[in-house]
């Protein structure tokens, strides 16, 4: 984009996302590109982030519809664990719980 | 719904995906994005919806009657104002002023999350349209600049004149901006749900809940811990914020650029929360009350009094006026010495500036994060005691984020620019996997829950 345009109301080079785009045309479109991105780790994180999918369908609200999300939920979580899926998440933790001095949680977090 | 959680990421990629097949589709477009914004507000409270909308159509109705000229345009832009101000002053002060009068409320007002920033947005597009600097919206568009979701409830004020030509054209998305996007929610990321929520937790909440009960030395660091804690948590909320909306095709402004290396308090506020100091500038001190262009004693006056309105905004109570004056009177100060200082006198070193400003910075933060005058003396008292003892809180974790969260201040100021030039030549599923390895160690880092942004109570 032109560095002078204003035709999208905010001056350019006003927001932190404002970049001239070279010419090279893979570089063109993004929307592609981030869908990529976005899919790719949101599968990557179903897979070796069970702790936030176990934590969001605690926190939904206990009834007949929520129930076996939060079953599911928790049996993948435990299944990752035997996978190995969480040992990322665990040894940062591990490694945090460590460096404030904390002894590790015994049970979920919220 | 909080950006760096679960539910909110399955919504924003329904929502990213609506907004490319929709592209070319205007309104489709934009009823979308207000249909989203209403549910990620909704699900705080589904009875503001209404006000939301019902602030849009009063500001559209009254702007409109503004722009077709007949009769006292300056009346009608009355009206509007009062009506923004009337809503706003429910909501956030009547409680308050209520208790100053001596007849307490009988039941507490909830206040609506976000209701200072729609409103201000509000109040610019009325005035913008008075002013002529900005046209008349259709009802359609001026409800989704109020309601965007990823600016709705903690900023950036957007002006109407920057967002809403942005909806006459298809959105556009480069490789590269796309990747600025993603470095910035991600950071933000970092910076909220690892630096601000463990100073907050381990630090700044349980010494500014007891002053009494910790050292002088606590105090002092808790004092320092809340000055990175509240730069990491609503800069990160901005970032998220810009970023978000920089994914559906939207340019946000900056709204912080390294404020804790400002040389002077008017430089602060250069760069900190750009988007209110500068709506503050337009239309309190410029517009409402003259700026600089009269007597040396009306200008300080006009600084002084929008800095305190400034720090009336942020809640009704006595703090937040201490807070505004103490910047005010700084503010004052400065604009007097750079009158009166003899030409002769050596000049600050811009180091000696940025340790003093900050410091003065970070007593405001005192009062702005106390509740109560009494605590905030109270904490104040604690750190000029010299009281030692006790076990330290601040561990070296805890001193190590704070040291990450001031280093951010001086590192390249297109840090973030340069790292998408560098990135978008990747493949996405490789930016993928790179993003998740970075959001699986956030995620063993974050200590707990992610507690609410701070400005979400403004």
């Amino acid at each position: 984009m032109d560095k002078s345009s204003t035709e999208d109301g905010l001056p350019w080079g006003e927001s932190p996302i404002d970049l001239a785009q070279e010419h090279d045309a893979t570089l063109q479109d993004g929307w592609r590109w981030a869908w990529g991105v976005l899919i790719s780790s949101s599968l990557a994180l179903a897979l070796f982030n069970s702790h936030a999918i176990a934590n969001w369908a605690d926190q939904l609200p206990p009834n007949d519809f929520t129930a076996p999300i939060v079953m599911a939920a928790d049996a993948w979580h435990d299944k990752a664990g035997q996978l190995g899926l969480n040992t990322v998440v665990d040894a940062v933790e591990r490694w945090a719980d460590a460096a404030r001095g904390e002894a590790p949680p015994a049970a979920g977090r919220d | 719904m909080l950006f760096p959680t679960l539910g909110f990421h399955v919504f924003f990629l329904a929502v990213f995906a609506l907004n490319r097949l929709m592209a070319r589709a205007r309104d489709w477009r934009v009823i979308m994005l207000l249909l989203a914004s209403w549910l990620f507000y909704g699900l705080w409270d589904a009875r503001f919806v209404a006000l939301l909308i019902a602030s849009s159509g009063w500001n559209w109705l009254f702007a409109r009657i503004i722009a077709a000229g007949r009769g006292p345009r300056l009346a009608w832009l009355w009206l509007a104002i009062l009506g923004n101000l009337g809503v706003l002053g429910w909501f956030k002060y009547a409680g308050f002023l209520a208790d100053l009068a001596g007849m307490p409320l009988a039941q507490a007002i909830i206040l609506p999350v976000g209701i200072s920033f729609f409103t201000f947005q509000g109040l610019s597009y009325v005035i913008d349209v008075y002013n002529g600097r900005t046209r008349p919206a259709r009802l359609l568009d001026l409800t989704l600049l109020m309601s965007f979701f990823p600016h709705l409830v903690a900023g950036p004020i957007v002006r109407p004149s920057h967002l809403l030509p942005q909806l006459r054209h298809p959105p556009r998305l480069g490789r590269q901006e796309a990747m600025a996007c993603l470095i910035l929610i991600l950071w933000g990321t970092v910076k909220k749900a690892v630096i601000a929520n463990d100073i907050s937790v381990h630090l700044v909440d349980p010494v500014f809940t007891d002053p009494a009960g910790h050292s002088s030395l606590e105090l002092v660091l808790a004092a320092y811990g809340y000055a990175v804690q509240i730069y990491c948590d609503f800069s990160a909320y901005t970032d998220m914020a810009i970023g978000l909306a920089g994914l559906l095709g939207f340019r946000f402004p900056r709204n912080f650029d390294q404020p804790y290396r400002a040389v002077s308090l008017q430089d602060f506020w250069r760069r900190w929360h750009i988007s209110l100091s500068s709506w503050l500038r337009d239309y309190l001190y410029i517009g409402a009350f003259g700026g600089s262009r009269q007597a040396l004693w009306r200008t300080c006056l006009a600084l002084f009094g929008t800095m305190v309105l400034g720090g009336l905004w942020h809640g009704a109570s006595w703090n937040f006026v201490i807070w505004g004056a103490l910047h005010g009177g700084v503010l004052v100060a400065e604009r007097l010495w750079q009158r009166a200082r003899p030409a002769t006198w050596p000049v600050l070193p811009a180091w000696a500036g940025t340790v003093i400003t900050f410091h003065i910075v970070a007593l405001g933060w005192i009062f702005f994060r106390c509740s109560e005058f009494s605590g905030a003396l109270a904490f104040l008292r604690g750190m000029a005691a010299g009281h030692a003892g006790g076990a330290p809180l601040a561990s070296g974790w805890i001193l190590a984020l704070m040291a990450l969260g001031m280093a951010c201040h001086f590192g390249p100021r297109d840090g973030v620019q340069r790292s998408a030039r560098a990135l978008a030549v990747m493949p996405g599923w490789a930016v993928g996997l790179i993003g998740t390895l970075v959001l699986l160690v956030i995620e063993g880092l974050r200590g707990g829950g992610i507690a609410p942004f701070i400005y979400f109570q403004f």
